[in-house]
């Protein structure tokens, strides 16, 4: 890989992806703006599906570092670059599990709690609790559908979107997403957590708390 | 499955697929799209519509750190920034101090190793901030090894 290859003047910064794929594979400087563009979203990915910001920097250094040396094997026939990243993000997260044989599950961050800080302590403690037992439950479900929640509510994706990155259908994800939820609600229902109870509740205490105001 | 359930299950996808779109641009009404789909009753509906506010409340973006973010760069553009090359070293060191005492003394050694190689290849690397970052790696591993 060279640095010499790009036009005078090149500006990297709002570059179309594409001119940047097609740069990457002999000037790192296009590399390393498609890198600056997902690093954040790689990141989140292995978060949510670790749990810890040592394995997520772990894994997404690996991403990145795999990504460069096969980019000459990327091939943009409809399947965006980003759908390419996810594609080896997966393949990692999977080795990993195989190799490490373990499956974390981590405390709730703080940032959970700060969500809610303005609620009552008695429900922040129960809405705190019931977001550890469903954060941990996302991790115990198959990887596909781990990876369909984290597209859809960390990566906000569209069906449509989400269908590219996992090779099926808008249908197909659709289908998932409910069987996903339909798995989270009787895992749930079998711990004695009841989501809708306390969501509730915390709504009931805002709307009493902005009506007194 | 016979022919009503599976009714049934499209309709639901279709009402969770809705959901899911209005929560994410933050213009869902439960009860507009309950009603809408002729499921108002159906508390099996709202569990799983309940379900799917939660994970998005208890997963927020995060922020991966800057020296790591800007080490990686470094490590993959392989520029030879000196600036970079600190906060290279400052991440490097970041991830000892969560190593256990012997992994952190085998790390060290390794980064020494590493930072030798570095200057005696000669590329153009800033002595000082490669002694410097030395610096600030000793009393991290001395304090780790005396609690040992």
């Amino acid at each position: 890989m060279k640095n010499d290859t790009r036009p005078p003047d090149f500006d990297y910064a709002s570059a179309e992806e594409s001119e940047l794929v097609a740069l990457a594979a002999e000037d790192k400087l296009a590399f390393g703006e498609l890198y600056q563009r997902y690093v954040k979203r790689i990141y989140n990915y292995f978060y949510y599906r670790m749990g810890s910001h040592e394995d997520a920097e772990d894994l997404t250094a690996r991403v990145f570092i795999r990504a460069m040396a096969h980019i000459e094997n990327y091939d943009d026939r409809g399947v965006p670059f980003s759908a390419w990243l996810y594609r080896i993000a997966h393949n990692l997260v999977a080795n990993w599990h195989r190799d490490n044989d373990r499956h974390k599950v981590i405390p709730l961050d703080e940032f959970l709690a700060n969500k809610i800080l303005t609620d009552a302590p008695d429900i922040l403690t129960e809405h705190k609790e019931e977001q550890e037992f469903l954060l941990a439950s996302i991790r115990r479900l198959p990887e596909e559908r781990q990876q369909l929640i984290f597209l859809k509510f960390v990566e906000r994706m569209s069906n449509q979107e989400i269908g590219e990155i996992m090779n099926r259908t808008e249908g197909a994800i659709k289908s998932l997403y409910h069987r996903t939820l339909s798995t989270l609600h009787d895992d749930l229902t079998a711990k004695g957590i009841s989501f809708g109870r306390v969501a509730e509740e915390v709504k009931r205490k805002r709307r009493v708390r902005k009506n007194n105001a | 499955m016979n022919a009503s359930n599976s009714q049934y299950e499209i309709i639901l996808q279709n009402l969770l697929a809705d959901h899911a779109d209005g929560l994410l641009k933050g213009v869902v009404s439960t009860t507009a799209l309950l009603t809408r789909y002729g499921l108002t009753g159906d508390l099996y509906v709202k569990n799983l519509i309940h379900i799917a506010e939660q994970i998005q409340m208890a997963m927020p973006e995060v922020e991966p750190s800057e020296a790591f973010v800007a080490a990686l760069y470094a490590q993959l553009v392989g520029e030879h920034d000196h600036n970079m090359f600190d906060r290279l070293m400052a991440w490097r060191l970041e991830r000892l101090r969560h190593l256990s005492p012997h992994m952190q003394l085998l790390g060290g050694l390794t980064l020494t190793a590493g930072i030798y190689w570095i200057v005696t290849r000669g590329r153009g690397v800033n002595i000082q901030s490669v002694v410097k970052a030395a610096g600030d790696l000793l009393p991290t591993l001395s304090s780790s090894e005396r609690s040992a």
